[in-house]
């Protein structure tokens, strides 16, 4: 004779009593939350840069979890107008020497490297009236044997392809 | 008999969770693990099993949970994932398993049902409490996977039709047309306690 309902149900219910070990539901979160952890560093970056542009599409954000990207987005705005400002003025220092350069190119003259400067320049008094007052050169240190170049034309010197400055160096 | 909790706290736990608050999250699985260990080990009669289905479950919650806009409540959505992932459980493990039951609460012997089971005057009075516990969770395991489902969440976790409906996604008749050839299946299965 199979049982009757009310003995099937009454069966079953006792089935609510069959528990877990106590301590069970603790030991359930924390070991939850170390899975979570676990998954979180063997996500792929691809996944990760998902969720991120997920979470700024969340309706939920508010405007202030914004500002960090919002000011971040400024400043690299403002560091790219004054970069392409300083490259089309030429008011500023980079401009100023390409400009002597460009200058210096037009006026077809030869570019001789120092040491050929040296040597073929006519007398000391010359090269220390082509170079600037900071720099001298003792007039012993000069080959006097040197050939003079012809009368009339006077050799340009250029003792480096930088503009000389006349701005006093950092000092520190 | 059911203590469903209350929709507007999930929700504030929901959204919190979808805005970047994984402790609120916490919050709800020591809420629900206690219900869904229940439903799982009650489909499954095996505890290991249970604990691994269960992270599972949590673990494929928090991941959905970006997409879970409210339009049932969090209660049914969690179940839902929970009688979903179970089922497909068992249908992989087949007809191979093994009970790993857990023990019976002290409480049962003051339960006024147990009580009433084994007074001297009703059939069942003879089964000790074990070997009860082992004829009942072998014929839970003879039912089919639905079947099972709706009987532990009616008649194990006391839900009414109309949320298990909720929770498979079927009409309350199909509910209760399960459930009545549940019942029939597992009286022919504990005949012999009378």
């Amino acid at each position: 004779m199979p049982l009757d309902d009310q003995t099937l149900s009454t069966l079953l219910r006792l089935k609510r009593f069959e528990q877990p070990p106590p301590g069970y539901f603790d030991d359930f979160l924390h070991e939850f939350q170390t899975r979570q952890r676990m998954e979180l560093l063997r996500r792929p970056a691809w996944r990760i840069a998902l969720d991120r542009l997920a979470t700024l599409w969340n309706p939920n954000i508010t405007l202030a979890r914004f500002s960090y990207a919002s000011a971040s987005f400024a400043v690299l705005c403002v560091a790219g107008a004054l970069t392409f400002n300083m490259l089309q003025h030429p008011g500023s220092s980079v401009g100023a020497s390409a400009e002597i350069l460009a200058a210096n190119a037009t006026r077809n003259t030869p570019v001789i490297k120092p040491a050929m400067q040296v040597a073929s320049a006519p007398r000391a008094r010359t090269i220390n009236a082509a170079l600037s007052p900071q720099i001298r050169i003792p007039d012993g240190m000069l080959d006097a044997s040197v050939a003079p170049v012809a009368s009339g034309q006077h050799p340009r010197y250029i003792l480096d392809t930088r503009p000389v400055s006349y701005e006093p160096p950092f000092s520190f | 008999m059911t203590d469903e909790p209350a929709p507007n706290d999930d929700a504030r736990l929901v959204a919190r969770t979808q805005g970047g608050d994984p402790a609120a999250f916490d919050v709800l699985v020591v809420k629900y693990s206690p219900r869904l260990y229940g439903l799982v080990y009650n489909m499954t009669s095996n505890h290991e099993d249970t604990n691994d289905l269960l992270q599972d479950v949590f673990a494929k919650a928090y991941r959905s949970i970006g997409g879970f806009r409210g339009n049932s409540a969090f209660y049914t959505w969690i179940h839902s994932i929970a009688v979903n992932m179970t089922i497909n459980f068992l249908k992989k493990r087949g007809r191979r398993f093994t009970l790993s039951l857990d023990d019976m609460d002290a409480g049962v012997e003051k339960d006024k049902d147990f009580i009433e089971l084994t007074s001297p005057t009703n059939p069942v009075r003879e089964a000790d409490l074990s070997e009860l516990q082992i004829r009942l969770n072998e014929a839970m395991m003879k039912l089919s996977y639905d079947h099972r489902a709706v009987v532990t969440m009616f008649d194990i976790q006391g839900m009414p039709h109309a949320e298990i409906a909720k929770i498979l996604g079927i009409s309350e008749g199909t509910v209760r047309s399960r459930l009545f050839y549940a019942h029939r299946q597992l009286q022919n299965y504990l005949e012999e306690f009378h």
